[in-house]
């Protein structure tokens, strides 16, 4: 069936979301038709605004709406270590923690070949910038565990620590909960490898 | 541990149906494309979690048909009743199957390309094997895989070489333990291998991993990296990763003959038999389960005496075992239950 060019167009747009196929994209048309006005209006203003107002943080590279952002502001916040991670929603999961008193740095993702993306597609270049700037104390590599992850904080390791940076990795290894005979060696290995005296 | 029912759903050609089976011995007959192999597969599916055939999912699901599932009911002592159930759609799958998979014996006239075909079916054969003992091994493997896709890529394109060495270094940590368990699982199953063959032929056979691009017996990540370090150059070449379990093959030899190249019909057949009458034992032994045991086809295609040999295993291990066949035929003292299957139906003969 064929619909009038402002549905079809509103579903192509709902489309390019991840997660989202065609059909979701229809579903979430037809809802958004059946809303009420002013409620549709909010939606749209909302992704407008959060658009127009929310940019890079000129020296951490997470969303703000002010730059810099309030981390980077925040004098209570120890420049000295910065802590590098992969996306901003892993500034958000490190945050609930409430321990970590230093600063960050977010690369915008990890490197895979496999989807054509090197160093110099991530916001590598601008922590070596930042460290010029600031030398810091310690740089702590806290991208995620997966395969693409872990090569890239090899490789950040590899540039940083000739620089006579203290370059740490976090722990990786078991799961709180995690049973031990149903791990394979290679995170029992890692597990090992950051083992801590008790 | 036994299986007591299967229930399929839009599972290739078979028809919406469940299948009680014996607790020994269960036939299915009839005529050539009726749905015998699938039904095997089906079973295969539901205990396993993935196909013998080298088939995607999707091939799976049966024409006009949305998914396709397939359900087999456990009958373990003294819990009771285990129900595991597979879902396969016409989509990749979003999770990959892990956890508790329960062994399965294929034997098929396919098993005779083990020795003749390719070193990727006895690549296949051993991580089989592995994962069948152990379901940690799947996860090694898609890790190594995914780290050789990834350090395959650096190596074509040369913006993206400054990262070699962090992927040589992913890439061996998990390629140096498919390595250690590939060394590992062949001490387990070479001797009793071994033994079958000599029984069958009267020649000694000999069975040894060539680790692909390396002298073998490597123990150390360091030692790994050394050895595609020495490949730089060639692998600018070939584009490609040299060196690794991606690349072994396992050697067999007839009193010291290479068997790919010399080996008779019969000799290759006594090969695949050996290996998987052996992988049996290996299984029962690793998993403390008796393998549930399928025949495709198998019986027809053997010799006399390969035939006899691989009843006596029946007779004398007793696993569950399900045969296909296009005639019922006589099992000595075993008391078969025999379906006769027709356009994907099955029906109980009395």
């Amino acid at each position: 069936m064929i619909y009038p060019e402002p549905i079809q167009d509103l579903v192509s747009q709902l489309a390019k979301l991840p997660g989202v196929g065609p059909k979701t994209a229809q579903r979430l048309a037809f809802f958004l038709l059946n809303m009420p006005q002013g409620e549709a209006e909010l939606l749209a203003n909302a992704i407008v605004n959060a658009r127009s107002r929310i940019r890079y943080c000129s020296v951490c590279f997470n969303f703000t709406d002010r730059d810099p952002c309030a981390i980077c502001r925040n004098p209570a916040r120890d420049p000295r270590t910065i802590m590098v991670v992969e996306q901003p929603k892993d500034v958000v999961a490190m945050e609930k923690t409430r321990e970590f008193k230093g600063r960050y740095h977010v690369l915008h993702g990890a490197i895979s070949p496999m989807e054509g993306i090197g160093p110099e597609d991530l916001r590598v270049k601008d922590l070596l910038v930042r460290i010029q700037q600031v030398p810091p104390a310690e740089i702590v590599l806290a991208t995620s565990s997966s395969l693409e992850g872990e090569a890239t904080a090899l490789y950040l390791g590899r540039l940083l620590k000739p620089m006579g940076l203290k370059v740490t990795r976090i722990a990786r290894g078991l799961p709180m909960g995690g049973d031990l005979d149903y791990t394979d060696e290679v995170t029992l290995l890692k597990a090992l490898e950051g083992r801590q005296e008790v | 541990m036994a299986l007591h029912s299967l229930a399929v759903r839009g599972f290739r050609n078979l028809g919406d149906t469940a299948l009680e089976l014996s607790p020994q011995l269960t036939l299915l007959v009839g005529h050539n494309g009726q749905g015998k192999t699938n039904a095997l597969e089906a079973i295969h599916v539901a205990m396993t979690g993935a196909s013998f055939r080298s088939a995607s999912d999707q091939e799976m699901v049966g024409w006009s048909r949305d998914f396709a599932a397939v359900t087999a009911v456990l009958k373990s002592p003294p819990s009771g009743l285990v129900t595991l159930t597979h879902k396969v759609t016409k989509l990749p799958p979003h999770k990959k199957h892990e956890g508790q998979i329960f062994p399965v014996v294929i034997f098929s006239p396919d098993d005779v390309q083990l020795s003749k075909g390719s070193p990727k079916g006895r690549r296949r054969f051993l991580d089989w094997l592995l994962a069948s003992v152990d379901p940690r091994y799947l996860r090694l493997y898609r890790q190594y895989h995914r780290a050789l896709l990834q350090r395959n890529r650096v190596i074509k394109d040369s913006r993206l070489w400054p990262t070699l060495p962090d992927f040589t270094q992913v890439l061996s940590e998990s390629g140096l333990y498919l390595w250690q368990r590939r060394r590992e699982i062949l001490t387990q199953i070479v001797p009793g291998t071994r033994e079958i063959f000599a029984q069958l032929t009267g020649l000694t056979l000999d069975c040894a991993l060539k680790e692909g691009g390396s002298p073998g017996g490597i123990t150390t990540v360091t030692a790994y990296q050394d050895l595609l370090e020495a490949r730089r150059s060639d692998e600018r070449l070939h584009q490609t990763t040299l060196v690794g379990p991606h690349r072994d093959d396992l050697t067999l030899t007839i009193n010291q003959v290479a068997a790919a190249d010399y080996a008779s019909q019969g000799q290759h057949r006594a090969i695949a038999l050996s290996l998987k009458l052996a992988s049996y034992h290996v299984l029962e032994k690793e998993t403390g389960l008796m393998p549930l045991v399928l025949l495709d086809d198998v019986l027809s295609e053997l010799d006399p005496q390969k035939r006899s040999r691989l009843l006596t295993f029946i007779a004398s291990s007793n696993p569950q075992t399900i045969v296909t066949d296009t005639e019922a035929r006589n099992f000595e003292n075993l008391e078969p239950w025999i379906y006769t299957v027709d356009q994907g139906l099955f029906t109980r003969r009395v």
